[in-house]
């Protein structure tokens, strides 16, 4: 097993009455990187809380290389924390603030210099060793606390939110960064956000979080391409949820159609069920063509994108659907709001849904 | 009238310069002067003469009279600054809700509703020969006779500057306290640091304007006492304050100005190096 790695086994954290997290089980690969995904409250920073040690367990342990470290205070856990605001320690320059945890360990003033020197030429900041936090940019902060939360050579870096502060062009820059000096390193990256372009451009394993219970623990293209309920799939949007009543020829919508399948749905009561299909998948026609839905589709609204369009739209039975076409076909037939189009689909792009759960209804 | 006009900052600062001028460099420069001068029983002499500072630098009651004040004021400045950083500290980093705080923080300036001579007054009864501590200490047979040195000493001084002027200590250091990112407690946490090394290494540094400021106010109101040291040592120490109440209480007016003149200047030595420490357009 690599160094590294971190399992939580039934974990629960209450606060009183209300409960945060409930009975998680999480397996983190060693030197992986891991985003926990999820919109606010989600229990996604209580559970990294809980892995750094800031926050007690309920219920449960958390192991690291299979040591239970559930009891052990931060520091003994091999693991550092790099806060949402960066919490450098305003009264130290650049350079003590990385040395600041060999200090407290009673490492030489010369000594811990010299290694806080070596991380912040890491993190390209070795001409800032003797600037204050107030002095630097959200980006040169937020290179500063890395090189802190790195100084100890962790096994686990803990992530709370890192790019939220940042404005979405650095964010883009400071993302791919992250990702460097992770592989770089080898060391686990455990990422909290609530950004799932920020989770699927880094994480090698994407865990959904929502109302303190798991939803899917996958690859960023198994999130988005099988996204396992409707949470997710509204979550990280580009989805259609369809739902219906599954019957002998296929999914039952509305009154009247039927939506053909290529393979068996889970059902819950009363037969109910439903799948996603990605909006990029759906083909989008003014003729109609073989797999298309006998009915038009009336367009609703069309909001250009740059390099697609985002055409919504109705059927007359009321079910609503969102297709994303490629600016290239948009461009050589355009649609504008109130003109009707077919549409069709291949079967095998419904991608089935777990029953139950409520559908993500909005930041 | 252009000017002012032109520039309405001074219009601005008008009211505030004039108060100044009449109510604190007026009556300073006035001491200045009338320190300078000669008196005699009956009447002040204005003159030009360095007599009345060359008795009072010369003297060793004044030498006797310092050496006491900066006991009280070195003194009284570390068990308030102790004191008043441990209950800052508590109300800051213990209490989570921000209704018991508030209602704490309320509960520290009761004191302050009475006036101060009657808050000093209120110890006698406490701390005297026959007073409530020496007759419980007699009753439960701790003592066999009254403790002496409760009231009318130096501990007795001491027990009421701290008494006074610990809430100047509270006020600033729970201020700069409040304004410390929370994070950063668990930052240091996370790098391993103890409670101790939590607040020395954290806190206290963070702190540093809070605990200037509440040190100049606790340093500067005993230094220039003299009420306290009177009542309470009941006349056996003696001050810089007392020396000059005594003299004012002679009419020895130009020998009291020369005292006011040396105090206010050893007064703002000591701040200047107070100042030295913080910077205290931070902390506005």
């Amino acid at each position: 097993m690599k160094k590294g790695s971190v399992e939580l086994v039934g974990v629960v954290k209450r606060y009183g009455e209300s409960t945060a997290v409930r009975n998680i089980d999480l397996h983190i690969e060693g030197g992986s990187y891991c985003c926990l995904l999820g919109p606010s409250g989600c229990g996604k920073s209580t559970t990294l809380r809980m892995i750094a040690g800031h926050e007690s367990v309920s219920e449960g342990d958390i192991l690291m290389n299979n040591r239970n470290v559930t009891l052990l205070p931060p520091r003994k856990r091999g693991t550092a924390l790099m806060f949402q605001n960066y919490a450098l320690f305003p009264h130290l320059n650049s350079l003590d603030n990385v040395a600041f945890s060999l200090k407290i360990a009673g490492v030489s003033k010369q000594e811990r210099h010299a290694r806080a020197l070596e991380m912040l030429k890491l993190v390209n900041m070795e001409t800032f060793t003797e600037a204050f936090p107030e002095q630097l940019s959200g980006g040169q902060q937020q290179r500063v606390a890395l090189a802190r939360a790195l100084i100890n050579q962790p096994e686990v870096i803990l992530l709370d939110e890192p790019l939220s502060a940042l404005d979405p062009f650095l964010r883009t820059r400071m993302r791919a960064e992250l990702k460097n000096i992770q592989q770089q390193l080898g060391i686990t990256f455990i990422h909290v956000t609530h950004s799932q372009e920020e989770a699927f451009a880094l994480a090698d394993q994407v865990v959904v979080m929502n109302n303190g219970y798991i939803e899917q623990v996958d690859e960023p293209i198994g999130i988005f391409s099988r996204p396992r309920t409707g949470f997710v799939a509204s979550f990280i949007g580009g989805h259609n949820i369809i739902q219906g009543t599954l019957t002998d020829s296929g999914l039952s919508v509305g009154k009247q159609r039927i939506i053909a399948l290529d393979r068996s749905l889970e059902t819950g009561a009363d037969n109910s069920a439903s799948v996603s299909l990605r909006c990029d998948h759906i083909r989008i026609s003014r003729e109609p063509f073989d797999s298309a839905q006998p009915d038009p589709l009336k367009v609703e609204s069309v909001e250009y994108q740059g390099s697609y369009v985002h055409l919504r739209g109705q059927f007359s039975d009321g079910l609503g659907l969102s297709v994303f076409q490629s600016d290239a076909d948009y461009l050589a037939s355009p649609l504008h709001a109130g003109d009707r189009a077919f549409v069709g689909w291949r079967h095998t792009d419904l991608n089935p849904l777990r029953p139950g759960g409520d559908a993500f209804s909005g930041l | 009238m252009r000017f002012l006009t032109a520039n309405p900052s001074y219009l601005q600062v008008t009211p505030l310069a004039l108060v100044i001028l009449l109510f604190l460099l007026f009556p300073v420069a006035t001491i200045v002067i009338v320190s300078f001068w000669d008196y005699n029983a009956y009447q002040l002499l204005p003159d030009f003469i360095f007599e009345n500072y060359e008795f009072l630098l010369t003297s060793s009651v004044t030498l006797s009279a310092y050496l006491k004040t900066f006991f009280f004021a070195i003194t009284s400045w570390l068990i308030t600054l102790t004191l008043g950083f441990t209950v800052a500290y508590y109300l800051a980093f213990y209490i989570r809700s921000p209704l018991l705080q508030s209602v704490l923080f309320v509960l520290c300036t009761v004191p302050f509703l009475t006036s101060n001579i009657i808050r000093m007054i209120s110890w006698i009864p406490l701390l005297g020969r026959n007073g409530l501590v020496n007759s419980t200490l007699q009753e439960i047979n701790l003592i066999d006779a009254p403790i002496e040195w409760l009231l009318y000493s130096d501990f007795a001084v001491i027990l009421a500057f701290v008494h006074l002027y610990t809430l100047f200590m509270v006020v600033p250091i729970f201020n700069s306290m409040m304004r410390i990112d929370r994070n950063l407690i668990e930052a240091s946490i996370d790098a391993g640091a103890s409670a101790f090394q939590t607040i020395f290494q954290v806190v206290v540094p963070l702190c540093k304007s809070g605990i200037a400021i509440g040190s100049i106010f606790v340093v500067t109101l005993v230094m220039g006492d003299f009420i306290t040291v009177s009542l309470m040592s009941g006349g056996l120490s003696a001050s810089v304050g007392v020396l000059i109440r005594n003299e004012i209480s002679l009419l020895q007016y130009p020998a009291a100005a020369a005292g006011a003149v040396v105090l206010l200047i050893t007064v703002l030595i000591m701040l200047s190096i107070m100042f030295r420490f913080i910077n205290i357009k931070k902390e506005l």
